[in-house]
């Protein structure tokens, strides 16, 4: 009787403890599995990855070219806000097209302060240069203003119109044709005719 | 020898019925575009603030041999701005109003204002943005803008653009108004050329007031 007990508890003791260690290689297991795959750590590496490899974004830049707007498209780096956007198109406008295409834009100009007003006006603060050293006639200032107002417009949301000041100031014009004194939007968003005779 | 040609060919027009004086114009300001620190267009050989005084004081001289009061919102090579140009030139009350500029190009454009929306649309805003001096004007500055176009394209055989814009320097003046740019390129301005754009435009202002 003696005899026959012993073998039957020690295959229950071998049975429980094989169940506890398939419990524990369970945890474990599992353990692994879930750090390998949500690991935060590992999740911030790879966005990071992504940004330094592809996280650009194309805006949309209006450049007067042969007396009319021209469409060109400019790869920057993403932004968060409607600020850093709007600041990114107005660099990038500075620079001028890409290639051999005049387009009016003053050479050296930088922008020295950008700020959206409560109204939903863009205020635009640029160096002397935007006035200095445009070189143009009334169209060429013209389309300039409004090719830098249709930039803004199609790549920002919600702004009201836009203002330009020059060295923290307020100007009458840069090229003694177009006011500044009111906001791009009521000085350059209408239209014009023109006929051509020979 | 084309400037003396050009001259005799004034004076028999204007000896002619066609020119004979009816209400007609006698004031007529006269604005150079740019001047002082403006220069406007710059070339090795031009700056277009001299330009356009040169001229402007050449069509003085000329207008007042007609018999007209000519008024030139700047005199020497000085910064006037829009709103001095503005109350300048209608201080003067004139009948016609010119502001000269060059165009980049080879070619004249000549400008009207232009007004987008009806009176009707207007916000209070926009209506004293824009102003309602040259909007009672706008048929006369069209049929001035016309005879203009005219009359330089055949002295000239130049490419003639119209251009209707918003622009400040001619919205809020009182009288028939234009902006002409003459060209900056394909085009020497030595004495005689200045001569004959003055007699051109002159020319233009007399038929309009024939018309």
């Amino acid at each position: 009787m003696n005899n026959g007990e012993k073998p039957k508890t020690l295959k229950h003791f071998v049975t429980a403890v094989f169940f506890i260690l398939l419990f524990v290689a369970g945890i474990v297991a599992g353990y692994f599995f879930f750090t390998k795959n949500f690991s935060p750590s590992r999740t911030e590496s790879t966005k990071t990855v992504n940004r330094e490899k592809g996280d650009f974004t194309f805006i949309r830049l209006y450049y007067p070219t042969d007396g009319r707007l021209q469409l060109y498209e400019s790869r920057v780096p993403r932004k968060d806000s409607n600020l850093s956007i709007a600041e990114a198109t107005v660099q990038e406008y500075l620079k001028g097209p890409s290639g051999d295409v005049s387009s009016y834009v003053p050479s050296d100009t930088r922008l020295l302060g950008i700020y959206l007003g409560s109204d939903g006006i863009l205020y635009i603060d640029l160096s002397d240069e935007f006035r200095g050293n445009f070189q143009g006639d009334a169209l060429a200032e013209f389309l300039l203003l409004r090719g830098l107002y249709e930039s803004l417009l199609s790549n920002v949301y919600g702004i009201e119109g836009v203002k330009i000041l020059i060295e923290g100031k307020e100007v009458e014009s840069i090229g003694g044709h177009i006011s500044l004194l009111s906001p791009l939007g009521e000085v350059v968003s209408q239209t014009m005719e023109e006929n051509a005779e020979q | 020898m084309k400037k003396i040609l050009f001259f005799v060919v004034l004076c028999i027009l204007l000896e002619s019925p066609l020119f004979a004086q009816t209400e007609g114009i006698n004031i007529v300001v006269i604005d150079p575009g740019h001047g002082g620190y403006d220069f406007g267009i710059r070339t090795s050989k031009l700056k277009e603030k001299d330009i356009t005084l040169s001229i402007a004081r050449q069509m003085e001289s000329i207008l007042r041999g007609e018999g007209k009061k000519v008024f030139v919102t700047r005199k020497f090579d000085q910064y006037l701005s829009i709103a001095e140009r503005l109350s300048r030139a209608n201080r003067k009350s004139p009948d016609v109003f010119l502001s000269l500029h060059l165009s980049d190009s080879d070619g004249f454009a000549v400008y009207v204002t232009w007004y987008e929306e009806t009176e009707a649309e207007l916000t209070l805003k926009q209506y004293y943005f824009l102003s309602s001096r040259q909007r009672r004007y706008l048929y006369e500055s069209r049929a001035l803008a016309t005879i203009m176009e005219d009359t330089l394209k055949r002295e000239f055989g130049v490419n003639v653009v119209h251009r209707e814009m918003p622009l400040p320097i001619l919205n809020s003046i009182g009288a028939p108004a234009l902006l002409i740019e003459m060209p900056s390129k394909g085009i020497e301005y030595d004495e005689a050329m200045r001569f004959r754009m003055a007699y051109a435009i002159v020319i233009g202002i007399l038929l309009y007031e024939q018309r």
